[in-house]
């Protein structure tokens, strides 16, 4: 048995289909007596629930969209489940989307968001997305950064001060006798990478026997920091850092993946220090436990649900920005 | 890849006609003038429609999307599944929606409502739970899905899985191999149809020896939380009557045990005690013992997944095989076998 369609319903209101996709979607278009005669056919044909038409009760949707940068990286699916739990809490269910550092499907995501008419977006932004994010709140779905602050304030954020994590990153190091620090990481356009480097920058600066440098990454995945890894082992020994700062836990697995593994007389932390950003669980359990940057994963989930849905109760309050200290964790990486 | 944000109203607007004619264009052409299809197509053509789910956005006026609904994202394995969908979906033009279930079965059920209600144009179903039924009254409404992670039992229902009974037989044939006669199965629910399968597998390797055991500790939770809690309980034991060999049914709960027995309990992997994982994440590798594990296909299984989905979007009656099984092979690293000095 087919489900109706919006034929069927077209047809037993005595509409063209253009008509009823306008009630849907462009109210304003469409007279109330027409609106009323579409709306009874929808009760009458009794067919599954749509959201479309549901909503033209309703006014939103129960789902709040999330777009989150790497679904791979157990860092936003932790996120994930923190804000999975408390829009349980309040009748909601949360749809993901992964952007997968892609300006053209983060873009689409939103799209897709805006056609389901979510009770509103949470994303960890890649691209620049302030305008699209404006678009949707005026019509009336509102939005919270994760992960990352809102630059001008417009936009409630949770995110964590991820240029105090550099510094507490490679103060750390320092503090260990180490004095070639490498930081792996990109791309650069990702604010968090940006910012964890500056506050590396920070550090080494009030130390003039430091130096960093920069191996830059194409994205932040295990495969990158193992590709990053063999580039350095290929290096003379001399050339080579003393201290790796990874600008997550999944590039600093690849890096010690590389260095450990590729028949390679170096020892971590012995001959290289490393130290990633996240804390995931499996940082604990790496082959040399991982010194990591703890950040509040679930917590941030949490909170930007908390945001939205002040936001979504009253479009007029102000947005929030939240912003998490990091906390240090050492472990053998770097001489536990 | 870019999507395409012309839809069914910008097809309409260009080519001077309602949206109800471009529908028809797409849905029963013989009821179109010629001269109107002659416009809907050059109005198609102008904007540069011609993407594969062009069809689609003309049919529903929107965006091609399925959704992707699994037990528990966090798992890398999911991830390494995911990966393949969302390719192989994007060739297509379509996007992944991705919920994840939580293990609820009532997380479940409002997904599945959800996304129906939503009008996805198909689903793809991980579960620990028995949802054939409830996706038969989902696929009669009129969306597909494709059962992931286990073989359907319904010929109509498509499935992608992995033998998990060979896969848990090789696991337990590799450590009676290394020579070790009291195997620790760790995992459950055995409600649940892959831990049971691997389970099976197991049990059929320990029965070719009769010198062999095969002791069950079941878990309520396959997470690396309870791999630690196991590895606590099994260190209380004297010695003599532990296992020597475990064989954990995911490798997050391997990475647990692994972590917690060597560091907190002090049991030397694999001399003490051999373990096995089962999935084959990318942390086994780079664990603190590296983790021999029982490999699946990843990025193909998502990819096999889609085009199941895309078959029976496509509505064409095939002769290929609705149930893909994959065999799993065995990976071998030192936590099973010492190979180097630590």
């Amino acid at each position: 048995m087919a489900p109706a369609s919006l034929r069927d319903v077209a047809l037993r209101a005595g509409v063209s289909v253009g008509t009823v996709s306008n009630v849907f979607n462009h109210p304003e278009k469409v007279s109330a007596a027409v609106i009323a005669r579409v709306q009874a056919a929808i009760d009458e044909l009794g067919f599954i629930r749509n959201d479309a038409a549901r909503q033209l009760r309703a006014g939103r949707s129960k789902t709040i969209g999330l777009v989150v940068l790497d679904v791979r990286n157990p860092f936003f699916t932790d996120v994930a489940r923190g804000a999975e739990d408390k829009a349980a809490d309040a009748g909601l269910t949360v749809i993901l989307g992964n952007s997968d550092e892609n300006t053209d499907r983060e873009s689409a995501y939103l799209d897709l968001f805006e056609e389901q008419r979510v009770h509103g977006v949470l994303i960890s932004p890649y691209g620049d997305i302030t305008g699209r994010l404006d678009r949707l709140r005026q019509r009336g779905i509102p939005a919270v950064l994760v992960d990352r602050s809102s630059g001008d304030l417009s936009f409630s954020s949770v995110s964590v001060d991820d240029h105090a994590g550099g510094r507490l990153a490679v103060e750390h190091l320092i503090n260990r006798g180490r004095r070639r620090i490498a930081f792996v990481g990109g791309p650069m356009q990702l604010s968090q990478v940006a910012d964890r480097l500056d506050g590396a920058r920070v550090a080494v600066a009030a130390h003039p026997l430091v130096s960093l440098e920069t191996i830059e990454t194409d994205a932040l995945s295990v495969l990158a920091g193992r590709a990053a890894g063999v580039g350095i082992l290929a290096r003379a020994v001399e050339h080579r850092p003393d201290a790796v700062f990874a600008a997550n836990d999944l590039v600093a697995m690849g890096v010690l993946q590389a260095l450990l593994m590729q028949g390679s007389a170096v020892g971590v932390p012995e001959q290289i220090a490393l130290i990633g950003y996240d804390d995931i669980d499996f940082a604990s359990a790496a082959v040399v436990p991982l010194s990591s940057i703890r950040q509040p994963s679930a917590l941030i989930g949490q909170t930007a649900v908390e945001l939205l849905l002040a936001q979504a109760a009253d479009a007029e309050v102000a947005p929030r920005q939240v912003v998490f200290e990091p906390q240090l964790v050492v472990r053998e990486s770097t001489g536990g | 890849m870019s999507v395409s944000r012309v839809g069914i109203r910008e097809v309409a607007t260009l080519a001077e006609v309602s949206l109800g004619t471009v529908s028809h264009y797409i849905n029963h052409p013989d009821r179109v003038s010629p001269e109107k299809q002659e416009r809907i197509q050059r109005a198609i053509d102008q904007l540069g429609f011609v993407r594969n789910n062009a069809a689609w956005q003309l049919r529903l006026g929107r965006s091609a999307t399925m959704a992707y609904i699994a037990p528990d994202v966090s798992n890398p394995f999911f991830a390494t599944i995911a990966e393949g969908v969302e390719q192989r979906a994007a060739a297509e033009g379509f996007s992944v929606f991705i919920a994840n279930s939580g293990r609820s079965r009532a997380r479940e059920d409002a997904y599945l409502e959800q996304f129906e209600a939503q009008r996805v144009q198909g689903l793809l179903v991980a579960s620990h739970d028995p949802i054939e039924e409830r996706l038969l009254q989902v696929r009669q409404r009129g969306t597909p899905s494709v059962l992931v992670g286990q073989r359907a039992v319904s010929p109509l229902q498509p499935s992608v899985s992995i033998d998990d009974v060979t896969g848990g037989y090789l696991a337990a044939r590799h450590l009676m191999d290394c020579g070790r006669t009291r195997i620790g199965f760790v995992g459950g629910p055995l409600g649940i149809r892959q831990v049971a399968d691997r389970l099976e597998g197991a049990s059929k390797a320990v029965a070719e020896d009769p010198a062999v055991t095969l002791e069950v500790i079941t878990v309520a939770d396959r997470t690396i939380a309870e791999g630690r809690t196991v590895a606590a309980a099994i260190a209380q034991r004297p010695p003599a009557s532990r296992p020597d060999a475990l064989f954990a049914v995911n490798d997050l709960l391997a990475l647990g045990l692994l972590q917690a027995l060597v560091v907190d309990h002090g049991v030397t992997v694999p001399e003490q005690m051999a373990l096995v994982g089962y999935d084959d994440i990318e942390f086994g590798e780079s664990s603190i013992i590296p983790l021999t594990s029982i490999r699946a296909p990843h990025e193909e299984f998502g990819i096999a997944a889609v085009e199941l989905l895309l078959a029976e979007l496509s509505g064409e009656r095939t002769d290929a095989p609705r149930h893909v099984v994959f065999p799993p092979s065995l990976v071998v690293r030192e936590s099973t076998v010492r190979t180097r000095q630590a």
